[in-house]
C-alpha cells in the first residue's frame, strides 16, 4: 500500500515536534529507511521531524519541516501524494501570524494538498482564538483547530479535522 | 594607488559616499554575474553599463540594491577614467540615491519575516488599487501579464531583472493593499473513502476525546 503522508509545519516554537512526539508509535527521528521509502533518498539527509502512525493496515508517515524560504526544495518533495498539511500556529505569540501566513500560502498556491491549522498554546493567559488566527491567515474558520500537542489524545484533533473536512 | 576591495568588507553604503566628489570609474564585480561599470563624475552617476548595455536609471538602482547587503562582490576605482561612448547619459545624483537605496533596505528588513516566500504564486485580486501608489504602479504595469495569470516573487525577479526580495517586498505590499492574492490551487480529488476510512481507525483508537464538535 502506497505510504500515507502527513506534514506538519509552522514558525518555530509552534508545537511541530511536540505534536510528532505523541502521536508517533516510534522513535521519532530525522533519518531512517521509513523516512526514504516515503520520500525519497535525497532528502532524507535533512534533519526532519519524522514519526509513525500504524491504523490497520495503514501506516501514515509523519513529518516536521521548518516554514522557511530556504527549505522551499523539500516541499516538492514532501508534498508530492501527501495526504494534508498541518500549519501549528502560537496562540500567544501574534508576532509569528505573518510567516504562519507565508507558509499557507505557499502551501494553497503551490501544492494540491488540504490543510487544518493547528492553533497551540490556548493555556497561556493572553491568546488569539483559533477563528481569529483563521481570519488572519484567511482561511475559513472550520479549518482551525484548537489543541495542546503535549497530550495525546488532543494531539489527533487537527489530523481529526483534517479527515472530516476531506471526507465530506 | 587605487580604490580597492570586496563588497563584503566595505559595503556599497561606506564606499559610494568616499567616491561621491572624484571622477573616474567604478567596476563592481560579483562572484557571479557580469560586471557593473559606473562612470561618476560631480557627484553624479553619468553612465552605467553592464557587459557591453548602458543602463537605464531604475535598472542602476535594481543592480546597486542587489549589492548592499555585501554580496561577495570586488570593487576597484580607476580614477580619471572616463566612458569612451555611453548610450544613455545618466544623471543620478549619489546622495539621493544612497538615501533612496537605505531607506528602501531598512524597510525590507523591518518586516523581513513578513515576506512572501519565494515560490508562492499570486494573482490580481484588485489591481486598481496600487494606482495611489506610483512604485506599485509602475511595477504592476510591467508585471501585468504574469500578475493576470499568476507569478511567484521568484518568477518575476528573473523575468524583470529585479532582486528577489525587492519582489518579495513589493508583492508584501501589494498584498496589504489587496491588489493580489495567492492564487490556491483546487485540492487533490478522489482522497474521500481514504479520509473516511481512518477517520473511522481514529475514532477506534482514541476513544477519551469526545467526538461531538
Ligand atoms: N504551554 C504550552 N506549551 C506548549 C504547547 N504546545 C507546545 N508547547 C511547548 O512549546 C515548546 C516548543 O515546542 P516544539 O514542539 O519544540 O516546537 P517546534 O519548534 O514547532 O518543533 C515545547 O517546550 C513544548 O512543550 C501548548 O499548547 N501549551
Ligand atoms: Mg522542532
Amino acid at each position: 500500500m502506497e505510504p500515507l503522508k502527513l506534514i506538519v509545519t509552522g514558525p518555530v516554537g509552534a508545537g511541530k515536534s511536540t505534536l510528532i512526539r505523541t502521536l508517533s508509535e516510534t522513535e521519532v527521528v530525522d533519518t531512517d529507511a521509513l523516512a526514504s521509502e516515503a520520500i525519497g533518498k535525497a532528502t532524507t539527509t535533512v534533519a526532519l521531524d519524522h514519526g509513525t502512525l500504524r491504523l490497520d493496515g495503514h501506516l501514515l508517515h509523519i513529518f516536521g519541516t521548518p516554514g522557511q524560504d530556504r527549505f522551499d526544495f523539500m516541499w516538492e518533495i514532501l508534498a508530492e501524494g501527501a495526504l494534508g498539511v498541518l500549519l501549528l500556529v502560537r496562540a500567544d505569540r501574534p508576532e509569528t501570524l505573518p510567516a504562519a501566513r507565508n507558509i499557507l500560502d505557499f502551501v494553497v498556491s503551490r501544492t494540491q494538498v488540504p490543510h487544518v491549522v493547528g492553533v497551540t498554546h490556548l493555556d497561556r493567559p493572553q491568546v488569539w482564538r483559533p477563528e481569529e488566527v483563521a481570519l488572519f491567515l484567511g482561511t475559513p474558520p472550520e479549518r482551525a483547530v484548537g489543541f495542546d500537542p503535549r497530550d495525546r489524545e488532543e494531539a489527533v484533533k487537527p489530523l481529526v479535522r483534517l479527515l472530516e473536512l476531506m471526507g465530506a | 594607488m587605487a580604490i580597492f576591495g570586496n563588497l563584503k568588507d566595505i559595503s556599497l553604503l561606506d564606499l559610494l559616499p568616499l567616491l561621491s566628489g572624484q571622477q573616474g570609474k567604478l567596476s563592481l564585480r560579483p562572484k557571479r554575474g557580469a560586471e557593473l561599470l559606473l562612470f561618476l563624475n560631480n557627484s553624479r552617476i553619468t553612465c552605467a553599463k553592464k557587459g557591453e548595455a548602458a543602463l537605464p536609471p531604475h535598472r542602476v538602482e535594481e543592480e546597486l540594491f542587489g549589492l548592499l547587503d555585501r554580496p561577495e562582490a570586488e570593487f576597484a576605482f580607476h580614477i580619471g577614467d572616463r566612458p569612451d561612448r555611453c548610450l544613455g547619459r545618466l544623471d543620478l545624483r549619489l546622495e539621493e540615491l544612497l538615501l533612496k537605496l537605505s531607506t528602501l533596505r531598512d524597510e525590507i528588513q523591518s518586516v523581513a519575516g513578513a515576506l512572501p516566500l519565494p515560490d508562492t504564486v499570486f494573482a490580481f485580486a484588485d489591481p486598481g488599487r496600487a494606482e495611489g501608489d506610483p512604485e506599485l504602479r509602475d511595477f504592476v504595469r510591467l508585471a501585468w501579464s504574469q500578475l493576470e495569470r499568476g507569478t511567484s516573487a521568484r518568477e518575476l525577479a528573473g523575468l524583470l531583472g529585479m532582486p528577489l526580495d525587492r519582489v518579495r517586498y513589493l508583492f508584501y505590499k501589494l498584498r496589504a493593499l489587496g491588489v493580489i492574492q495567492p492564487l490556491a490551487q483546487s485540492p487533490r480529488p478522489g482522497r474521500r473513502g481514504i479520509a473516511r476510512q481512518l477517520l473511522g481507525l481514529l475514532k477506534r483508537r482514541f476513544r477519551t476525546w469526545s467526538w461531538s464538535h
